[in-house]
């Protein structure tokens, strides 16, 4: 009787959260549509979030009203652009609270933040130094690093993780010496959920000044984000895992360390002085923008700051882990499903894989049911070899998603499942 | 659930391919990948030659993959080279332009003329007989 009261109350409450969150859900208009004739389940959230009415109207209204290219100009439409664009830089450094809004470098996304430091960092690097990545990084995290080594002749070496997806945090602490001039870690893993404890890493790699590099790109939508408080050297996210827009990402940076590595690419806007001889570059965080930059895209960033600013985050991430557990329970009732990623401190992101069952398959056919997941490798094919697994079909919840969108997910699955096994 | 692009044919094959598997004797043998997922298939040809046609394969896949090698294996032995290799061709041209059901290809073939309808969905389909192609040439 007791249990069943707490399931009760339980229900109740998670109601109560759905009723709030569904007037988040009317802010995305994408939504509200068919596929295949059925409705829209959007569950590749872990791949790209949806985008709020705020958003869509801060760049429209942008175009519409303000556009013309920033700095430099002494007309209106420049000066308006020019403040949009330093105003969405001004909202990240609170975001992330960067001491300094010139330690905000606007950037294609993770990926190009990730490439800018690889590339920037290669004077810091010798022949024989050591950069550590872990098991479980994103394709994006692992090649521009590759690529250092072959220019430098370092060495990149691979933390291993558990079966469960986490950090073996004694075999790392065991990885750094005196040798390690760089570790990048993802924070939140896109594949397995995995919350990392970065705070304990960016710690054990500071008392051997190495370099720290935290993948942001998962988790600056979820996990409120502190740069001085976790007093790492780079942190990196994209601006359309957040509500943004594609093609706007973010790479906050230490200002010594900033100031110390080389310029990324070259040309107009990264410039202080230009003669046929030398060159002279521009000061933080211009350094490292050379070219017209994104600015539709630094205003989209910024309003979905605000957007995020305005939600009840602690509400947001017990409605996303309540679809998660909701979900976890389902499928594990499900005949020859395997979870991959059951980590103690994840995040709503459920990867799994059906025995026998390719993951294009399933995803194929619950999208006739309107549902969408990511299906395959999800850019961490080593992490799959780890599983031994060709990829997961992967179901990853954001705010706007339901218990009954859960529900609808699981009859469809068990519809493929039923489907390809005659 | 309906679902045109996986017919009972197609998901048979899958489940019981022809010349699945490697072969006792192998004169050789070429191994892709799908980049879009990561699959992996390897295609052998079987015997002492290449000049009769007998090929073999092995694949981590999507039943798309392994219905479409099942068809290749079985539907290319005995060719000789040349022949093959432009039956091959013609298959992946139109498989990749979705012109299957225009041409006059093996019945066994149609099972797969839906996959000009999912995009994302032709390279599993195509991956056999471009791993065939660089085998054989």
């Amino acid at each position: 009787m007791a249990s069943f009261l707490a399931i009760a109350k339980i229900d109740v409450m998670n109601a109560k959260r759905e009723k709030e969150m569904m007037k988040i859900r009317e802010e995305f208009p994408i939504l509200d549509q068919k596929i295949n004739g059925e409705d829209l389940v959007y569950l590749d959230n872990a791949a790209s979030t949806q985008k709020p009415r705020t958003v869509i109207n801060a760049i429209k209204n942008y175009y519409e009203n303000d556009h013309s290219n920033v700095h430099r100009g002494v007309h209106t439409l420049s000066v308006r652009a020019t403040e949009a664009y330093e105003r969405a830089r001004q909202k990240v450094t609170e975001f992330v609270n960067s001491p300094n809004k010139h330690q905000i470098i606007f950037t294609k996304g993770t990926t190009e933040s990730i490439n800018l430091i690889a590339s920037s960092v290669t004077n810091l690097i010798e022949k024989n130094d050591e950069i550590l990545i872990t098991a479980m990084e994103h394709h994006s995290n692992i090649v521009p690093w590759q690529e250092l080594c072959k220019r430098t002749g370092a060495t990149l070496k691979v933390i291993p993780i558990s079966e469960d997806g986490d950090i073996l945090m004694d075999k790392y602490r065991e990885m750094v010496t005196n040798k390690t001039k760089l570790v990048s870690v993802v924070h939140l893993s896109n594949t397995l959920g995995t919350i990392n404890p970065i705070e304990k890493i960016i710690n054990k790699a500071k008392s051997h000044s190495a370099i720290t590099v935290i993948d942001g790109a998962q988790a600056a939508g979820h996990i409120p984000i502190d740069v001085q408080k976790l007093d790492c050297d780079f942190y990196l996210f994209s601006g359309h895992k957040i509500y943004g827009p594609t093609g706007i990402g973010v790479l906050y940076g230490k200002e010594d360390i900033l100031n110390k590595i080389d310029p990324y690419q070259y040309g107009g806007e990264m410039i202080l002085k230009v003669t046929f001889d030398e060159t002279t570059y521009n000061d933080l965080p211009h350094k490292f923008e050379a070219g017209t930059p994104n600015i539709a895209g630094a205003v989209g960033i910024g309003a979905s700051i605000d957007f995020i600013n305005s939600l009840d985050r602690d509400l947001c991430h017990k409605h996303e882990m309540s679809l998660h557990d909701y979900a976890m329970d389902k499928l594990e009732r499900i005949d020859g499903i395997r979870i991959i990623g059951r980590s103690s401190n994840k995040s709503a992101i459920l990867s799994f894989v059906i025995d026998g069952m390719h993951p294009h398959d399933i995803g194929t056919i619950i999208n006739q049911k309107g549902i969408a997941v990511r299906t395959g490798h999800h850019c961490t094919m080593p992490l799959m070899d780890f599983y031994e697994i060709p990829g997961t079909v992967r179901a990853s919840f954001s705010i706007y998603n339901t218990h009954s969108e859960i529900d609808k997910l699981i009859d469809a699955l068990k519809l493929a499942i039923k489907m390809l096994k005659q | 659930m309906t679902s045109n692009l996986y017919k009972n044919q197609l998901i048979e094959l899958s489940h019981n391919p022809y010349h699945f598997g490697k072969p006792e004797k192998i004169f050789s043998s070429n191994e892709a990948l799908n980049p879009l997922c990561g699959d992996k298939i390897t295609v052998y040809q079987s015997g002492d030659s290449i000049q009769d046609i007998d090929l073999w394969f092995e694949s981590v896949s999507c039943i798309i993959c392994s219905a479409s090698a099942s068809i290749l294996a079985q539907n290319s032995e005995g060719m000789d080279m040349n022949d093959g290799i432009e039956f091959m061709k013609q298959v992946e041209t139109a498989l990749k332009d979705g012109t299957l059901l225009d041409h006059n290809l093996p019945k066994a073939l149609n099972c797969l003329g839906e996959i000009n309808n999912y995009p994302s969905r032709i390279t599993c389909a195509t991956l056999p007989w471009s791993t065939a192609i660089e085998l054989l040439q």
